[in-house]
Parts: C-alpha cells; sequence; structure tokens
C-alpha cells in the first residue's frame, strides 16, 4: 500500500477519528512533567547566585521586572499547585489558562539565568493547545463529579487534533534542531565532520553517566575522527526524519525508536534532560486505536 | 504529487538560501570581501525572488502546497481562537529560525549548532572536583550523577538535570554555587568540602584523582578548563599559602 502524503499528512489527520483517553493520558504526563519541572532548586539556585544569561525574551521591562521579584516566591508554588490540579483533572477548564501564564512566567525567569531550551521548550505549546481541548472528558476528578460532561462519541476527532498538534511540535523541535546546525549553509560541512561531537564527548567525559557506570572511556576520543563524524550525520539524520511525522503517520513507531535512541546515547555521553521529555511528547506519536482497544473506548452509553 | 515533490524540493532550497543569508553576521563585509560569497548572494537573490514569485502565482490560482496547506488549516475543526495562537506561534518561530536567534519562548533549537574545529586533543583531560574525607577516603562528590534517580548519593526530589549541569558547569565559578553546594552537604553532615582534580587518559583509558589541593590551585590557574576555573573556598586557599 502506497503512501499518500495528500490524505496522511498532519492536516488531514487532524479530522481523523481520536481517543479521549489518549488525550487525557497525555495531560496527566504533562502535568507530571510540569510538576517536576517546575520543582527544581534551580530556581533557588539562580535567585541566589543572581548571574544573568544574557538571554531574550518577548516581554516588556516591567513585566520582566515583576516577574524576576515574584517569580521563585510565587510563580513557582502557583505552578506546582496548578500542575496538581492538572495531573488530577479537576477545575481543569479554569485552571488551565491560570498553569499557562504561571509556566510561562515561571520559566522565562529560568531562560534568563539558565541558557538553555529544557525543559520549558517540550512544554509552552503542548499547554498552551490543552486550553482548547476536551482533555477532561475522561480520567479526571471533572468527568468524576460530573462538572464535565464528555461526548457520546469518545473516538471523536474532537480528541485527535490536540494530539497532532503536539506532534507537529515534536517534529518541529527536531528538524529545527536538524536545520540549525546545517545553517548557515557554509557551516553544515564543518559541522558534520564531528568537532562539535568530539568536543561534548571529550570535556564531559567525566561528568557522563557512561563514566559513572563503567569507569574507563568506550574508546580514544582524541582520535577515531570518523566515529564523530558517523555520529553527527546519523544525529542529523535522525532529526531531519523527523519531518515524516509532518506527511505520513506510518513512519511514527521508526522516528520514535530513532529519536529515542539518539537521547539514550545522549544521555550516556553526559547530555542529559531531554529523554524524558520526548517520552511525554511521544504519546502523541502512538495511533490512537491502540489506546482505544486498551480502555475498550467507543460510544459512551452512559 | 510529483509537482509537490518539485514544490517542496524549490522550498527547501530557497528557504535554505534565504536563511543562509539572514543568518550571516557581517554580511556585507563578506560580499565586498569574498568573492565567492558575492556570487552566492546573487544567484540566491534570484532563486529567492523566483521562488516567491512562484507561490504567490500558485496561491493565486489556487493551486501549491502553500495554498492546500493555509485552506486546510483554515477548514478544519480546530476551535477559532486555538487556530490564531497557531499561526502566531508559527510565525514567531518561523522569524526565530529564519534569523537564527531566540527570543522567548520563541526558539530556532540552535544549542549545539555552535561549530567546533576537529583538533587533536590532549590525551589527558582534567576537570576539578569537590570532594571530601571520610576517615582516611576521600570521596568524590559528582554533581551530574546526582540528577539520576538511580544513581544519585547526596541530593534528592528537586535536584534535576538542568540543576547539575548548571552547578557543574554554568555556575562553578560563582561563590554562590559553592555556599549553595557546601549548605547541602553540611546538612548531609559533611562539613568540609575540598577541591581535587580527576583525571583521564584517553589513551591508556585510565581514570585517576589528585586530592592535593594545592595542585588543584595551579591547575586552576593555569590551565583552559571547560566552562573555565571552578570556585576554590578561601580555607584551601589559605591552607596553600606559601606552598604554590
Amino acid at each position: 500500500m502506497g503512501i499518500n502524503p495528500l490524505k496522511e499528512n498532519i492536516l488531514s489527520r487532524m479530522e481523523w477519528p481520536g481517543s479521549a483517553h489518549q488525550l487525557a493520558l497525555f495531560r496527566i504526563l504533562l502535568g507530571l512533567q510540569i510538576f517536576y519541572s517546575s520543582s527544581t532548586r534551580l530556581f533557588q539556585l539562580s535567585a541566589y547566585v543572581q548571574v544573568e544569561a544574557g538571554t531574550h525574551n518577548i516581554f516588556p521591562d516591567f513585566l520582566n521586572q515583576f516577574i524576576t521579584a515574584t517569580a521563585v516566591p510565587y510563580w513557582q508554588w502557583l505552578t506546582l499547585a496548578l500542575s496538581i490540579f492538572l495531573v488530577l483533572g479537576l477545575l481543569t477548564k479554569y485552571m488551565l489558562p491560570l498553569l499557562f501564564v504561571a509556566f510561562l512566567f515561571l520559566f522565562s525567569f529560568y531562560y534568563a539565568r539558565h541558557n538553555a531550551p529544557i525543559p520549558w521548550l517540550y512544554i509552552w505549546f503542548p499547554l498552551l493547545l490543552l486550553n482548547f481541548t476536551r482533555c477532561n472528558d475522561v480520567l479526571s476528578l471533572d468527568a468524576l463529579f460530573r462538572l464535565q460532561k464528555p461526548l457520546t462519541n469518545l473516538t471523536s476527532s474532537t480528541y485527535r487534533w490536540p494530539l497532532e498538534g503536539v506532534a507537529g511540535w515534536l517534529a518541529y523541535i527536531y528538524v529545527t534542531a536538524g536545520l540549525a546546525k546545517l545553517l548557515p549553509i557554509y557551516k553544515g560541512w564543518n559541522w558534520l565532520k564531528g568537532g562539535t561531537t568530539q568536543e561534548i564527548m571529550y570535556n564531559r567525559y567525566l561528568d557522563s553517566v557512561y563514566f559513572y557506570l563503567f569507569e574507563r572511556p568506550l574508546f580514544d576520543y582524541t582520535t577515531h575522527h570518523w566515529v564523530f563524524a558517523v555520529l553527527s550525520i546519523a544525529s542529523i539524520l535522525i532529526e531531519l526524519t523527523c519531518i515524516m511525522i509532518l506527511l505520513t503517520h506510518r513512519f511514527n513507531g521508526l522516528v520514535l525508536v530513532l529519536v529515542v535512541g539518539m537521547h539514550f546515547f545522549l544521555y550516556f555521553a553526559g547530555v542529559m534532560g531531554f529523554l524524558q521529555l520526548m517520552l511525554v511528547l511521544s504519546i502523541s506519536l502512538i495511533q490512537p486505536g491502540f489506546f482505544n482497544r486498551l480502555f475498550k473506548e467507543g460510544t459512551q452509553t452512559s | 504529487m510529483s509537482r509537490s515533490i518539485r514544490e517542496i524540493a524549490f522550498s527547501c532550497v530557497a528557504l535554505s538560501m534565504l536563511m543562509t543569508i539572514l543568518q550571516t553576521q557581517q554580511l556585507f563585509y563578506y560580499i565586498h570581501t569574498v568573492f565567492l560569497f558575492k556570487v552566492f548572494v546573487v544567484v540566491s537573490i534570484v532563486v529567492i525572488l523566483s521562488w516567491m514569485a512562484v507561490m504567490i502565482r500558485d496561491y493565486l490560482l489556487k493551486r501549491g502546497i502553500f495554498y492546500y496547506v493555509v485552506q486546510k488549516f483554515r477548514s478544519s475543526s480546530i476551535p477559532r481562537p486555538a487556530k490564531y495562537l497557531i499561526a502566531f506561534v508559527f510565525v514567531g518561530n518561523l522569524g526565530a529560525i529564519s534569523l537564527g536567534s531566540k527570543r522567548y519562548p520563541f526558539y530556532e533549537v540552535g544549542m549545539y549548532r555552535q561549530t567546533k574545529e576537529f583538533k587533536d586533543r590532549d590525551k589527558i583531560h582534567a576537570e576539578h572536583k569537590y570532594y571530601y574525607w571520610q576517615g582516611s577516603q576521600y570521596k568524590i562528590v559528582n554533581l551530574r550523577k546526582e540528577a539520576s534517580f538511580f544513581l544519585a548519593e547526596y541530593f534528592g526530589w528537586g535536584y534535576t538535570a538542568d540543576m547539575a549541569y548548571s552547578m557543574t558547569y554554568f555556575h562553578k565559578g560563582d561563590k554562590e554555587n559553592f555556599d549553595f553546594l557546601s549548605a547541602r552537604m553540611k546538612e548531609l553532615g559533611i562539613d568540609t568540602l575540598w577541591v581535587g582534580v580527576q583525571s583521564v587518559n584517553f589513551k591508556t583509558r585510565e581514570v585517576t584523582f589528585d586530592p592535593d589541593i594545592c595542585h588543584a590551585i595551579t591547575i586552576n590557574q593555569g590551565g583552559e578548563m571547560y566552562y573555565g576555573p571552578i570556585y576554590i573556598p578561601r580555607y584551601q586557599m589559605e591552607r596553600c599559602d606559601g606552598k604554590l
């Protein structure tokens, strides 16, 4: 059976049947991830060290001053509390806009002092999308207390488009990461030669999981240049492969395995923090039929 | 289908050229000094303008991928406010990607985009690490290890990967970073932290640790360390006064 991107692309798939349980499960996992990410003591450390990272955001100065003054004592606790509401699915409709604002403000403070895109890059847009969804129709206290009446058809496309949106966000993150390494064009060739990969593996070896577990380097990182070139080319190919998510759903399994494999390797090499976030978003790459069978979803009879 | 593939390929080429021009710092300097770059820019402008003309023509004729995507998105069942927000985020990110810059929360995902030259590095790589004495044995505090649920020895909840990264690299030279670590270790009953040097010899694949506090100071002052020198506590500096 041939691939037909016109029928299988991400915009077409948004109209296909979905799964209320898949969306609810994503809500729960995203809530847990937000709770975990927001509980980091990096906020306290950043407030104590007071070193700016030289990054910029879209907010006006007065708002940044307000966020700086209130981030740690207020926004962090508010985000933590609201993320529990998200996990439980309690008062979801009213709580989600607040959580989005709290998260955006809190991690604006974070990014101003910690020049890294994790975890906020993976979270902020999916959290924004959830504001417009029926993610509390099942597996939630709202549904239990009848504060939210689920749709009759739990496989409606109403449950599909948000997760396709998340899959699109995943594709954006990885394809753009690949492009950023190749552009400008005259620089891309140098990147593929592997010098950056070697620098990371060489300098972070003594702080890597691989060292903690095995206590000896895998090979001599100062030679075998071709290994680093192969690793660099492989990482770019894996990242660019994610564009398939936009064209068809048929390679989602392959994309998932490749990206998880890449992050697993990076985790061992000393680049931590990405794997867990990727796994949360990867719920969107699983076909809704799997969840429909798992939860025996269909038309609600009650 | 073949038309769509041609359109996508043409768009990729034109956008790559556009982004290359937009992301080149000191663009006019290179145009004036590098002939090949000048040729590239001229060719790129022709290609980009042709691509834009084709895209606009196809859109007006209600055909092509761009027209298809816009119409498909407009007619989708996504709630209208969400559509506007998605379009806003798309434009914001497209701007960031095109310019190769970032403005929170819009991001070009370029955290590892810097190009490093391949070079013959020293066979021995050294790094400072905090440690303490337990009887006659030294115990190294591997800060990044603490971010792992399975490997952590000293810290618990709240000590995430980004926290470990920050303490190990970003803030390693700040006194406040050491104070933060020291306070936590005191809670665990560890009063005094020292700085030693851990080294890996990539040729022999052996790792060693040198607890000599004065040697650590010497290396900190002279060596080119990853993310710069580490903060060494005053009591260690005083202990080595006159020995350096």
